[in-house]
């Protein structure tokens, strides 16, 4: 399955848990998630989560002249941020031993129907 | 935005560029958020992976917007901006407006035009009243009031209706005049142009009601109105008076049909002619009236009759003439009295004419 369609979900999610333990920039970001396995995460798709979690709070921003180049924006993760993540996470487990039921599930499901 | 040192390499640049371009739609504030940062991002992205890492930036722009979460709102946007751009369009042309205005040069003059937005306000009442007056039912040109087509009143209090609320609507009490919404500023702009363009149509009016009644009286309004005695368009300035046989009278003292005396009156009458006196008092309605070489501007130099002379008539005689009313035998000279009365008859009957004509 297309990985973009199910991270539209999550993005979230994901982005704050990369930078939970550490504060990044827009591109610092992207590369952590591609590192960490969502190789097909869109950097535009990241920047905008980025401004999205800052605007509702749950992310800081912080400019950081560059002395060789343009200036980085910094992102780091608030107290807000915290709950969001934390509320997150649990409700993506909920969701994942749920769909993995239903994957379970319809196993035995569609083993019935071939041999019905 | 641009602490940068070092110069972002110029793809980067530009498809940023691009980008805000694309974003220009949204608050200034929400776009710097947004793409702030984005060039250091990209040149990074760029630095690892090549020119390629760039892709097209609409759909990057898409991209960022909808997980911005701005996409939902991205259609009214659109339509916002239209609506955004007319407004900063009209503002834009105002503050170049005062530019030109604000110059050192033009600034003295354009003070007066302004002092005079007030005359603007009641031109174009009129205007608009002329409007209201030919759309009124029963409009017809016949003669100049206070507005082509429609009765003193009527004129009069639609003039007074337009003129208070184009007063009004310019001092900014009356929509659309107070309303800074894009649509009153284009409506107003609108109305006022449509005023300039109708200037030529009530002038217009103006003009055929004047010579509707110029056709009907012989004379204009204006003329007629402060000047004595008009002939053909032209003022009486002397009379040159002839008895029935045909000869040259001296001393015809002329009243109109009402009995008042004829106001025969030029420009600069006083200071060219010399009137006749009875007793004190100066009569002007005795002709011929005596004539001034050189106009007199003051009582000394009206005291002074050097120089002046009754006209000499513009012929000797004129051909005897009869009217069925007087009796042939009137040919006998009649009685002095006789003579006065009937003279005074006739005088006032040619009076009645001279001035009706």
């Amino acid at each position: 399955m297309d990985q973009t369609q199910l991270l539209k979900g999550v993005l979230d999610l994901a982005v704050l848990a990369v930078v939970q333990g550490d504060d990044g920039y827009g591109y610092d970001i992207v590369r952590r998630l591609r590192d960490g396995g969502l190789a097909e995460v869109g950097d535009a798709s990241v920047y905008g989560t980025l401004r999205r979690l800052y605007a509702a709070g749950a992310l800081t921003s912080y400019v950081v002249p560059s002395e060789s180049g343009p200036h980085r924006k910094y992102y780091g993760i608030t107290p807000i941020g915290r709950e969001q993540l934390a509320r997150q996470r649990d409700d993506w487990h909920a969701f994942s031993s749920t769909l993995d039921g239903l994957l379970a599930g319809p196993a035995a499901t569609s083993a019935r129907g071939a041999s019905a | 935005m641009n602490t940068t040192e070092l110069p972002v390499r110029p793809d980067v640049a530009a498809f940023v560029a691009r980008v805000r371009e694309l974003l220009a739609d949204l608050p200034e504030e929400e776009r710097l958020e947004l793409t702030e940062g984005l060039e250091a991002d990209l040149a990074d992205q760029v630095a690892e992976q090549g020119g390629g890492a760039l892709g097209d930036p609409e759909a990057y722009a898409r991209e960022l917007r909808a997980a911005a979460g701005l996409e939902p709102a991205a259609r009214r946007r659109v339509r916002l901006r239209r609506a955004m751009s007319v407004s900063e369009a009209l503002d834009d042309a105002r503050t170049r407006w005062d530019a030109v205005v604000g110059h050192p040069r033009v600034a003295p003059v354009w003070a007066i035009v302004a002092a005079l937005r007030p005359a603007w306000w009641v031109f174009r009442a009129w205007v608009a009243a002329v409007l209201v007056c030919i759309a009124l039912p029963g409009y017809t040109v016949w003669g100049f009031t206070w507005l082509p087509g429609v009765s003193n009143e009527v004129g009069l209090l639609v003039l007074a209706v337009c003129v208070v609320g184009s007063t009004l609507v310019g001092m900014g009490r009356l929509v659309p005049g107070g309303d800074r919404g894009t649509p009153m500023r284009i409506v107003l702009i609108g109305l006022n142009l449509f005023a300039v363009a109708m200037i030529p149509v009530a002038e217009q009016h103006y003009q055929d009601a004047e010579w509707a009644q110029t056709r009907e009286y012989g004379f204009t309004g204006t003329v007629s109105t402060g000047s004595g005695v008009t002939n053909r368009g032209r003022e009486v300035c002397n009379i040159a008076a002839y008895d029935a046989e045909g000869q040259p009278l001296v001393g015809v003292q002329l009243f109109d049909q009402a009995g008042r005396p004829l106001d025969v009156r030029c420009w600069r009458q006083h200071d060219r002619t010399v009137p006749w006196v009875l007793g004190d008092v100066t009569r002007w309605n005795v002709f011929p009236l005596g004539e001034r070489e050189q106009p007199a501007r003051t009582q000394e130099q009206r005291e002074d009759l050097l120089g002046a002379a009754f006209p000499t008539p513009d012929r000797a005689t004129t051909p005897a003439v009869t009217n069925p009313l007087v009796p042939a035998d009137a040919e006998v000279r009649p009685t002095p009295a006789r003579e006065k009365d009937r003279d005074r008859r006739e005088r006032e009957r040619e009076g009645g004419d001279v001035s009706r004509r």
